[in-house]
Parts: structure tokens; C-alpha cells; sequence
């Protein structure tokens, strides 16, 4: 029997963490069961979630590796921009280094996928070329996107997203960069005016992990089991789930009267150049006991 | 044993030890961390110290010492007094005013302070002997205050909002908008429950005060608009969106501090006693979130919500019928338990339920609240009401409970005139950063 | 025997009170701070157009020295919540057995919990123990958190024994009605 923990709410259940579990059941032949505390065993403070797993709490968790970048660098490089377009090539990109980010955890990953790069929201000022962004403040998803933002002559900040909606409505920042998941979660179709689709940034990550101490002291048929759960297909298909509840944010944008914006392939090469200069410095530098640039080679290869 | 068994032996066990006494918060990390341990040993004392971590670090929860010590801060500048003279030199000369007066008095000083137990000491240390001076029933004064400070946990800032806040993962600012118009509203509503009585038995507010001339009455509203400048600013601030709930309780203590410092009373002894108590205060919250937390996640652990929810469900029940069920239990509960105690032991058990029926947790928020202080005044144990008797040692408990009768109704009507008409609580936190 | 046991229960308590005073002291400084640290972000974002990076990593670690502190000097003054609904007809007798109850659990969760804390702090960046923006490490934290609850559990210990001391009499800590 597993313990495993999730938040009540979660877009997710239908998504992942349910057939995971029917899954690990039915090809462990019911050696293993996995039995989830709905209705917030735990709230949600996405750092406390690996540590559940390191103290024994749970015997499974949902991480939200890219709330900690500093603790999963290599993880952490599904955050650079150019990797991928949605959240499902996001979530190809970032299963095909999953050997080389496993090696971060100390914990088994059974599920690793990635939701959609992020737009723009802005409420008073739209972003219709390079130039537009030049000081703007704008509010970015992790410190990854940074350099890319300074580059182009923007002020990045980074604000919990709890509070990005009330700093975007009194002008703390100009402009929001976000998954357009999370258009509706946090009202920004109210908020803002504007959605620019060009922006340089990447996915975050999400995992479902099983603690090592957990895993090691599985038998060689439950193993087994786990692994192939963790190698089907429901990593993908929580890709996918991402990719709708994203199509979702955007049509509610579109509807509620939102201008969406796209920039057009002058602009994009503009900002690809800016891209392209920033680059090769951040792949230079270390991810753990490889650089950033050999984790991307690995995300982005056939 | 099983999970279901587990969870009832858990609440069982609280009761006895809230019973024999043991601080709220311990009686809960008692029960959790044991709970925990009974169904998965290794994680009971992570939990622990995952939970007393978590919410000791927590940002939100920074509006708690922030918010106290304006309050603190209000009473030794002189601000708070400074209302209720303004409220009593312009409703004195009505009949039945001082009690009005005392009860706005209450609902000013609410605005800056988060306990209901600070409003009614503050308020009546003043007014009590004013009333009495005047010849006022003992019943109709004391259950003035009594009633007039549960307002300090409806109007913001509010510790009981700041603890439903936490618990649900609701926005502190949000449920604190929410909370303005339903306090103004009964302030109101007790304020007719006064003129009620006092029309039904005029011997009850026999003579009036003296009419003090125009210029000291606009005199001593020039003194408490300070008081109101402030509380203008940190409500408005947040309904606005130029900050955050837990921003404008700093900006408040720190106006409010500068108003002290320039006062000439930041003494020594003054400040002793401000921090002192308002460390008092602030701890007490803590232990309560420290305990709240750990049993929270030990009812996470038993899956009882999961098992409540779903019979809830299987009944076919309406979110209105389970909302009226809880708060009628809240009303019973609190007669017995303190309102905290209420709150965090129920919470972690009734949101799980509310919510899959479309409940706006923000709207019972609201409605608990109200709930949680009609507990505060009704026998056999009432907070305010032991609260005024400190005050007023001559009049005896009865007197005082007898007393509470009109306003506990003023509150039920509060609750069903919001029930009937949601917005009352939802217009401000929906229009909120517009 | 009277003035043994009154010598008994005044001198712990002088430590105790002394120690309660660095925590007010302390607490009372960290309340400032948190004071402070928001209002210069408020006026900062403001003036400057742009809020502090980890700002909220500061406020959140001052939080947990003044929820320390606050929590430990809250156990001198008797002033945690608790529920009275114990009818004085019990007596006496009854009382001091139900007190010297409630005061032992909470000793035995307190003294777990403190050490629950420490073990937590000690294991350090590789549990993820920093703040998100500053790095701020979480072990300090971790133990003042621990030597708080650890003072609570020490003062129900001398409220233990000053009222089984006072067993007879009238016990020092008694709840005030
Ligand atoms: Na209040
Ligand atoms: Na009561």
C-alpha cells in the first residue's frame, strides 16, 4: 500500500494521479495499491512536497520541481525557451533527459511531464514588437527567463502567483507571463487587456515521485511494476491534459474580449536573435555534475 | 482499526482534553501527532514539525503580530477613546444613545483591532461607567459591549478570518472585504435592537446625557478622524488593491505607532506593556495554527471528510440545507466551546463537505463568523460576557446574559437577512481592485 | 513546609520570568522588523516601481522568531486559549488530578515536537531546507521553533511540580475565572 498525498482540487486527479494508480494496481496484480488522501491532507506549499517524501510521510508525491530550481537544476532546464511549443512536445522534450534529471532525486520519478511555454498579459500597454517590452516590469514564472527579459530591455520580477492578479490590476507590474492555464485560476481574463503569444520562456515541471527508500524496498516483481508505469504512456497523456486546460485559458482570454497578439515572424526574428545571443552563456554553466546545454541537447534530440 | 474508528476515538479524545482544560493548540498537536501515528507511525513526528514549521514561517500569518499591535497601539495613543467620544457626544442626547454609542464605539475600534475580547474591554472600561453614571439598566449596558465587541472579529481585520483564511486557503483580503458590510449591518441591526428595548421599557435608558455645544462635538470628531483616516486607508487600500491584507495591517501599525510617538505616549512602561501583549496575543494565535494544522492533516490521514462528503452527497442535500445544518451546530457549539477552538476543530471536516456542493467559502466564512459570535455572548460560557463581568463585578452573570438576549437575535437576523441576500458579504471582495 | 514550598515555587519562577523577558525582548524586536521590512516593500514598489526580490523570505523567517518567541512568553502568562467548561463543583481534588493531566500531555507533545523540529533542521539543503528566492537556510529557524517549544514544556514541568507541591493548597497556576 502507498500513501499519496494531493491537493483537493487539482485539475489533475482525472488527468494523472487516478489512472496511475488503477494502472500501478492492475499491473502489479494488486500487489500494490495506492491510496490517496483527497480533501488536503496536506495544503498545498509545493516545496513541502519533496520533503513528504523524505521523511516518510508519504510514500509518493506530486513535486513541483520548478518551485525549488536551485534544489533540481537539471530539471530545471524545461525552463529555457526554444525547448518546445506546448505542453505536450514540452512534455516529450523534457521524457527524453528524464534519466539524466532522475539522478537529481532522491526518489523514483514514475510520472514527468511539463505544461505549455508562457504569454504575456498586459492590461494598460499592448506588446506588439521587441521594442514595446523596452522598460517594461513585467512578472516573470521562474528565474530562468531573466536574462532573456533583461536582454530586451525589461525589468523581470518574480511575484507568487497568488498575487500576480492584484499586481497587474494596480500597475505593480506592466505585464504578466504565465501559462495560459492559468488564465482562469487566477482571474487574469479580468485583469489584463492584452495576451502577446511571443514571450521568451519555457515549461515548468511537474512529477509524481515514490520515495527511494520506498522503492528499494519493493519486491523485484513490484519493481517491475513501477517501472512500467512509469515508462507508459500517462506521462504523455498528463502532457496532453495540460495542453487542453492551456487551450481552455486562451479561449476564455479570446472571449472575455481580450486582444491576443501575435507578433509576426519580423518581430520573432528579432527577439530569436536576442535569444540566440543570451544562450550560449547559460548553457556554459553547471547543472549539477553536467552544464545546462548538455541537459538541453538531451530535451531537444530525436 | 479502522480509518472512520480512528478519526471518532480522535474527536473524542480532543473533547476530554479541551475538557479537562489543556490549551487548545497543544489538545490538538496531542490528538494529531497520536492520530497520525495510529495510522502510519513514520509520519506522525514529520508531520509535527512540517506543520509547526510551515505555519510559523507562513507570510500571511505576519498580518497576526502586525494587526494586534496597531490595535495595542490604538489604546495607549488615545485614538480608541477618542472614537467612543466622538459617538457619544453625538448620540448621547438620544434616547437609549449611550448604549448606541458604545456599540459604535465597538464597531471603530473593530476596525483596528482583530479580537473580540480587546473591543469589549477597551469599550467597556469607557462606557460602562458612563452608562451607569446615566442610570442605564445594568442588562441593556453590559450586553451592549458584550454584543458591541464580537464586532472586532466580523469588521476587519479580523483573527477569526485570518484563521478561517489559513485553514481554507481562501485570500485573508478577500474574506476581510467580505466581512465590512455585514459588520456596518449589524452594528445597525443592534443598534435598532436597542431602541427596541429601550421603547418597549423606557425606564431601562431613563435620562439623556447633557447636549455638549456644536463646537465639542465637531471637536471631538476632528479627533477621531484620525482613527477613521487610518482605518479609511487600510480597508480602502485593500479594497483598492494598493496592498495587500497583510500590508496595510503594517502600514496601520506603523501610522499608528507614529501617531503614539507624537502623542507623547510612548513611554516606556506603555510600550512594556503594548509589546507584551501583543506578543500575549500573537502567541496564542500560533499555538491555536500550530495545533490546527497537525489536525488537519491527521483528518486528511483517516480520509473521514471523504466519507462524510459522500454520505452528504448519497442524501441528496442541498448546499443551503448543509450550510443552515452547520451553522445551527456552530450556534449550539459555541455555547460551549471557545469560538477558535470552534472553528479550527470544524473546519478541517465541514469544507470538504461544502465545497463539492458549490458552497462559497468565502459566504460561510462570513455566516460562521457571525455564528462564532453568538457563541461568545450566550450561556452557559460566553468569552465577552466573562469579559464584561471583569468590568462590572457588581452585576451578576445573569443580569448580564438576560441582558445579551435582544442582540443574539440581532445576529441570527444578520444571518438570515445574508443568507437571503448573499451580496451583502460578496459585493465588496467581487468588486474588489476595481 | 509552607515556606519551603513557596521558596520552591517563587525562585523557578524568577527563571522563568527572566528567561520570558529575553522573549518579549526579542519578539518585540522581531515584531518591529516585520513592521518595518513591510512597509519599506509597500513604499519601495511604490517610489521605485519594483517590488524587493525576497522580501516575503524575510518577513517569513522574522515570522517564525516572533511566533517563537510569542508562543514561549504566551506559556509564562498562562494567556494560550483554553476551553472552560469544567463545572467548579468538581472541587479541588478532581482539578489538581485533571490539571496535572493536561500539564503532562502537553510536556510529552511538546518535548516531541521540539525535537521533531531539531532532527527537521538538521537535515538541511538536502531536505530542501531554504527559502525560495533568498537561500535563506531554514536550520536556525528550525531551532529557535525548538528551543521555544522546549521552554513551554519546561515551564509546564515547574508548574507540575510547584502544584504538586501545593497539592494541599492552593496551586500558584491555577487558572483565574
Ligand atoms: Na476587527
Ligand atoms: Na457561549
Amino acid at each position: 500500500s502507498l500513501a499519496y498525498f494531493m491537493g483537493p482540487k487539482h485539475p489533475m486527479n482525472a488527468g494523472y494521479f487516478t489512472p496511475m494508480g488503477e494502472m500501478l494496481e492492475e499491473v502489479s496484480n494488486g500487489e500494490l495499491t495506492v491510496r490517496q488522501f483527497p480533501g488536503g491532507a496536506l495544503n498545498q506549499s509545493p516545496p513541502k512536497q519533496y520533503s513528504l517524501l523524505l521523511d516518510g510521510t508519504a510514500d509518493m508525491a506530486f513535486l513541483l520541481p520548478s518551485f525549488t530550481n536551485k534544489l533540481f537544476p537539471k530539471t530545471a532546464v524545461i525552463g529555457l525557451p526554444g525547448i518546445c511549443v506546448d505542453a505536450i512536445s514540452c512534455t516529450t522534450a523534457i521524457n527524453k533527459a528524464r534519466s539524466e534529471l532522475e539522478t537529481e532525486y532522491n526518489a523514483k520519478i514514475i510520472g514527468l511531464w511539463a505544461n505549455s511555454p508562457p504569454v504575456l498579459i498586459t492590461r494598460d500597454k499592448p506588446v506588439r514588437t521587441v521594442d514595446d517590452l523596452k522598460g517594461m516590469t513585467i512578472r516573470v514564472v521562474d528565474p530562468t527567463s531573466t536574462p532573456f527579459l533583461e536582454a530586451l530591455g525589461a525589468s523581470p520580477v518574480a511575484l507568487p502567483v497568488s498575487e500576480i492578479n492584484q499586481a497587474l490590476a494596480n500597475g505593480v507590474v506592466d505585464g504578466v507571463m504565465i501559462d495560459p492555464a492559468g488564465i482562469g485560476s487566477f482571474k487574469l481574463h479580468e485583469a489584463g487587456s492584452y495576451v502577446t503569444t511571443d514571450i521568451p520562456g519555457g515549461a515548468s515541471s511537474f512529477a509524481v515521485a515514490m520515495s527511494a527508500a520506498v522503492f528499494d524496498g519493493l519486491s523485484d516483481s513490484e519493481k517491475a511494476a513501477v517501472e512500467k508505469v512509469a515508462t507508459s504512456e500517462l506521462s504523455a497523456q498528463a502532457g496532453a491534459t495540460y495542453a487542453k486546460i492551456s487551450d481552455k485559458g486562451m479561449a476564455l482570454a479570446e472571449e472575455s474580449g481580450l486582444e491576443i497578439i501575435d507578433i509576426g515572424d519580423e518581430e520573432r526574428a528579432k527577439m530569436q536573435a536576442v535569444i540566440d545571443a543570451v544562450l550560449p552563456e547559460l548553457l556554459a554553466q553547471p547543472a549539477g555534475d553536467k552544464t545546462v546545454g548538455d541537459i538541453m541537447t538531451l530535451m531537444v534530440q530525436d | 482499526m479502522d480509518l472512520t474508528t480512528i478519526a471518532a476515538l480522535g474527536f473524542i479524545t480532543l473533547l476530554l482534553l479541551l475538557y479537562i482544560r489543556t490549551p487548545v493548540g497543544i489538545a490538538m498537536m496531542v490528538v494529531g501527532t497520536a492520530g497520525i501515528w495510529m495510522i502510519r507511525p513514520q509520519a506522525a513526528l514529520p508531520s509535527l514539525a512540517r506543520e509547526i514549521f510551515s505555519e510559523a514561517t507562513s507570510y500571511p500569518l505576519t498580518i497576526i503580530p502586525l494587526f494586534v499591535l496597531m490595535g495595542n497601539l490604538a489604546g495607549v495613543s488615545g485614538l480608541s477613546r477618542d472614537l467612543y467620544t466622538a459617538a457619544h457626544n453625538w448620540l448621547g442626547r438620544f434616547r437609549g444613545g449611550l448604549a448606541s454609542a458604545a456599540v459604535v464605539g465597538c464597531a471603530g475600534f473593530s476596525a483596528l483591532s482583530g479580537s473580540s475580547l480587546a473591543s469589549a474591554m477597551t469599550m467597556g472600561r469607557v462606557s460602562l461607567p458612563e452608562m451607569r453614571r446615566f442610570g442605564y439598566h445594568d442588562g441593556l449596558a453590559t450586553g451592549a459591549i458584550a454584543a458591541g465587541g464580537t464586532l472586532g472579529i466580523l469588521i476587519p481585520p479580523s483573527a477569526g478570518f485570518v484563521v478561517y483564511a489559513m485553514l481554507t486557503e481562501e485570500s485573508i483580503g478577500r474574506l476581510f472585504m467580505a466581512g465590512v458590510l455585514p459588520g456596518l449591518m449589524l452594528t445597525l441591526f443592534f443598534i435598532i435592537a436597542i431602541w427596541i428595548v429601550v421603547r418597549m421599557d423606557p425606564s431601562k435608558a431613563p435620562s439623556l446625557s447633557e447636549d455638549v455645544d456644536r463646537r465639542e462635538k465637531w471637536g471631538s470628531l476632528g479627533r477621531a478622524s484620525v482613527m477613521v483616516g487610518i482605518i479609511l486607508l487600510t480597508v480602502g487600500g485593500i479594497y483598492g488593491g494598493a496592498f495587500s491584507a497583510v500590508e496595510a495591517a503594517g502600514i496601520g501599525a506603523a501610522l499608528t505607532l507614529v501617531v503614539t510617538a507624537l502623542r507623547g505616549k510612548c513611554t516606556l512602561q506603555a510600550m512594556n506593556e503594548v509589546f507584551s501583549s501583543t506578543l500575549r496575543a500573537t502567541g496564542s494565535v500560533y499555538l491555536i495554527l500550530f495545533g490546527a494544522f497537525i489536525f488537519k492533516t491527521f483528518v486528511g490521514f483517516t480520509s473521514i471528510t471523504f466519507v462524510l462528503s459522500s454520505w452528504v452527497e448519497a442524501q441528496g442535500f442541498t448546499g443551503l440545507q448543509v450550510v443552515i445544518a452547520f451553522l445551527v451546530m456552530f450556534i449550539i457549539l459555541g455555547m460551549f466551546l471557545d469560538g477558535f477552538a470552534m472553528l479550527v476543530l470544524s473546519i478541517p471536516v465541514v469544507q470538504p463537505i461544502l465545497e463539492p456542493l458549490g458552497v462559497d467559502m468565502i459566504l460561510f466564512g462570513v455566516l460562521a463568523v457571525i455564528a462564532l459570535e453568538m457563541g461568545l455572548i450566550s450561556p452557559p460560557v460566553g468569552v465577552n460576557v466573562f469579559i464584561v463581568k471583569g468590568i462590572a463585578r457588581d452585576v451578576p452573570m445573569a443580569t448580564i446574559f438576560l441582558g445579551i438576549w435582544p442582540f443574539w437575535f440581532a445576529m441570527l437576523m444578520a444571518i438570515v437577512v445574508i443568507l437571503a441576500v448573499p451580496d451583502i458579504a460578496l459585493m465588496l471582495p467581487k468588486t474588489m481592485f476595481n | 513546609m509552607q515556606g519551603r514550598s513557596h521558596s520552591f515555587h517563587t525562585s523557578a519562577q524568577r527563571w522563568l520570568d527572566r528567561l520570558s523577558y529575553v522573549f518579549v525582548l526579542v519578539g518585540s524586536v522581531g515584531v518591529l522588523l516585520l513592521m518595518t521590512l513591510t512597509v519599506v516593500g509597500v513604499i519601495w514598489r511604490y517610489i521605485l516601481v519594483d517590488p524587493i526580490f525576497g522580501l516575503q523570505d524575510l518577513s517569513s523567517m522574522t515570522a517564525a522568531i516572533v511566533a517563537a518567541a510569542a508562543v514561549a512568553f504566551g506559556a509564562t502568562q498562562n494567556s494560550h486559549i483554553t476551553v472552560n467548561i469544567m463545572p467548579k463543583h468538581f472541587g479541588r481534588k478532581v482539578r489538581r488530578l485533571t490539571d496535572l493531566i493536561a500539564r503532562g500531555v502537553g510536556v510529552v507533545i511538546l518535548i516531541l515536537a521540539a525535537s521533531a523540529l531539531i532532527k527537521k533542521g538538521n537535515c538541511g539543503l538536502a531536505c530542501g531546507n531554504v527559502t525560495g528566492n533568498l537561500t535563506i537556510p531554514h536550520a536556525p529557524f528550525y531551532y529557535a521553533l525548538a528551543i521555544a517549544l522546549g521552554f513551554f514544556a519546561l515551564t509546564l514541568l515547574v508548574q507540575i511540580a510547584s502544584g504538586l507541591v501545593h497539592w494541599a493548597g492552593e496551586d500558584p497556576n491555577e487558572v483565574a475565572e
